[in-house]
């Protein structure tokens, strides 16, 4: 039998035919065969808790990014234990005596592991796509967040598997794990003049349809997180090969690359500290419009979804307002950052989609409700006594805003307090008086209204 | 006292108790940094949630992977008063874990912060005995950590309110998210207790 096996290996052509039997083999005993389902789909559970109403590619591609911080440290915990196997079942002296090289044993090993934590994100990452794809977003997906996070995979992988090589204890794979984790997760939220909080490849990023992502670190944290994931597998290879000058001379280069890309993240972020998304150039789009009057609606391309609902919405909402001077007969989308301005009748408004986690908070109606300025109509913006009104003066527009948010819907006065419940009576009071009379009153006192120069006694 | 002594030792129950006492230190040093951080307050923000959710990942891992026995069937079929000596240990492991955080967390500038640590913490470490139920002790850390990363990167509504599910990230005093802590640990207790955790080809130490 053992003859049979040395002259079966002994006919391969190629040593690479010998290290593919390795990985399969890997594949085939890695404990990440296990993990694959159960990362796969708790990853997909938690990004389909992250994806918002309306598929956007800049959305989609943070969110698979976002993967990696489930991915990655369960990967990590994974390749830790990995690492220990020989030790634990008490086979390293025996395999000592092999002819394979130590480092093609430790490699295959590392990949194997790894590989199943790259497909469980490859899985998830193209579930993810595929939904936004087959739901008609507009454009397509900037790719650096999607490869950032297979990075960040890899690097955790990498690292898990050189900790666990290093480190024998019980409890190196759970602390590798909540570690990895802490370190994606936790400088997320630390001030921005942290170094910390710009190294993490999982940095919330802001998007726009109209400018990209923002800031938009992908190619430098790829450098970074490159050498990680090389220096890592190098220095997990020296544990049992430690004069190796192939392990010596990758362990150096990872950690050059690694300081390289450290220098390129940090300079990268402090640059974006100083900028705003509207710096960067507007993508080039044509924007869709829906005609129907009185009010025609114009969104960003990527919005069309949105525009039948948002046209309906428009009309109904300003349907008490029209020909009063300053109501527009047009609203036109416009891109992050802008306020609303008036020019010829047209109001712009922001498309006021923050992404990443708060993408996941963002509903159609929020979407809606959002883009259709009630309050900066009531509020006569351009006129600068207007920022010097009184308390009870904004009283009286948050009444007439309110009313005009919630026609036609029950008033919930009973469950606000303090100044809103004040605010809410008195809209509710408004809804109950007939529309002629709401018209008239609405045409005699507007201009007052909207300078900010009515009170509360004022009001019907 | 010496079967106290052997199991305790078979358990490296002093490996385990140093950790902790790791996991309070670290938890307190980085508290003490963070929250004298610029815009850091006791009303919320990501890195305060943090606060009151890792450290008790960390212990509740060190002791779900605490539990496993080096001896295997060989210990089940010969030892004695096992369940006492596992729910002594682990009881004693879970009363360290939870006075160490609370005793970090006592000048914290958070509401109920020691309490919502010692109560995350027991809830963590239920859960984690659970999974070693299924998975063997060495990987019992998979399901608070899944579990801790679904709280943190989706427990929160639209409206930057807890969801029900998401206990950990519930105020300290909050009923739900303290029987939901108690009854974990309590089952996670009981079953390992008088029944050991599952056990793994290779998994001797």
């Amino acid at each position: 039998m053992i003859g049979v096996k040395v002259s079966h290996l002994r006919g391969r052509p190629s040593e690479w035919f010998a290290l593919s039997d390795m990985m399969r083999i890997e594949a085939r005993r890695s404990i990440g065969r296990a993990f694959f389902p159960a990362i796969a789909v708790l990853a997909g559970f938690l990004a389909a808790g992250s994806l918002a109403e309306i598929p956007l590619w800049i959305d989609t591609s943070i969110v698979v990014r976002d993967t990696a911080l489930v991915l990655g440290p369960v990967l990590a915990g994974a390749a830790a234990w990995m690492a220990g196997r020989e030790r634990v079942r008490g086979m390293e002296e025996l395999l000592e005596s092999t002819a394979r090289p130590a480092g093609a044993r430790t490699l295959t090993t590392a990949a194997a592991t790894t590989l199943w934590g790259v497909l469980a994100y490859a899985v998830v990452a193209a579930g993810l796509i595929g939904w936004t794809y087959f739901r008609g977003a507009w454009g397509e997906p900037p790719i650096w967040p999607i490869v950032t996070g297979l990075l960040t995979v890899l690097a955790c992988a990498s690292l898990g598997y050189a900790l666990g090589a290093w480190l024998h204890s019980r409890f190196t794979a759970p602390l590798v794990a909540v570690a990895l984790f802490s370190v994606l997760y936790f400088p997320v939220g630390l001030p921005e003049t942290s170094p910390l909080h710009w190294l993490t490849p999982t940095i919330r990023m802001e998007g726009s349809v109209y400018y990209g992502l923002f800031p938009n670190l992908g190619l430098e944290h790829s450098v970074f997180l490159t050498g990680l994931a090389l220096a890592s597998l190098a220095a997990a290879g020296l544990r049992r090969a430690r004069m190796s000058p192939v392990a010596w001379g990758i362990t150096l280069a990872g950690s050059f690359l690694v300081a390289v890309g450290a220098g390129m993240v940090w300079a990268g972020g402090y640059r974006a500290e100083s900028m705003f998304a509207a710096d960067l150039p507007v993508i080039p789009h044509t924007p869709i419009c829906n005609e129907r009057r009185p009010v025609a609606v114009c969104v960003h391309p990527a919005y069309k979804s949105l525009l039948e609902d948002l046209s309906a919405h428009a009309n109904w909402t300003l349907e008490p307002l029209l020909g009063l001077p300053g109501v527009p007969e047009r609203l036109e989308q416009g891109a992050v950052g802008m306020t609303p301005e008036e020019a010829g009748g047209t109001l712009t408004f922001a498309d006021g989609l923050t992404l990443g986690p708060a993408a996941s908070s963002q509903s159609k109606l929020s979407v809606i409700s959002s883009a259709v300025p009630v309050y900066d109509l009531v509020v006569d913006l351009n006129n600068p006594a207007v920022a010097a009104t009184g308390e009870d003066a904004r009283k009286v527009q948050d009444s007439i805003s309110y009313w005009l948010y919630n026609r036609g819907n029950p008033f919930p006065c009973k469950e606000v307090s303090g100044n809103w419940r004040t605010i809410c009576e008195a809209a509710e009071r408004f809804e109950q008086m007939q529309p002629t009379r709401q018209r008239a009153w609405l045409e005699e006192n507007w201009a007052d209204l909207r300078a900010g120069k009515l009170g509360m006694e004022d009001l019907p | 006292m010496r079967l106290v002594g052997l199991y305790l030792k078979s358990r490296r129950a002093s490996r385990s108790v140093t950790c902790l006492a790791g996991v309070a230190g670290l938890g307190w040093l980085i508290a003490r940094w963070l929250l004298s951080q610029p815009g850091a307050s006791a009303e919320g923000g990501i890195p305060l949630i943090l606060l009151l959710v890792l450290p008790p990942l960390y212990a509740s891992v060190i002791i779900g992977v605490s539990s496993h026995s080096p001896f295997g069937d060989v210990e089940r079929s010969s030892g004695r008063w096992l369940p006492a000596l596992r729910l002594g240990h682990l009881v004693g492991l879970l009363a360290l874990g939870a006075a160490g955080l609370s005793l970090a967390a006592l000048r914290w500038d958070l509401a109920h912060a020691e309490w919502t640590l010692a109560r995350n913490m027991l809830g963590l470490a239920g859960l984690a005995l659970l999974c070693a139920l299924v998975t063997g002790s060495k990987l019992s850390w998979i399901a608070p950590l899944a579990f801790g990363a679904a709280a943190l990167l989706t427990g929160l509504g639209p409206d930057g309110e807890p969801l029900r599910w998401a206990w950990l990230l519930h105020a300290g005093p909050d009923s739900l998210a303290v029987g939901m802590a108690l009854g974990l640990a309590a089952a996670g207790l009981g079953i390992v207790g008088f029944y050991g955790t599952a056990e793994m080809a290779g998994e001797a130490e």
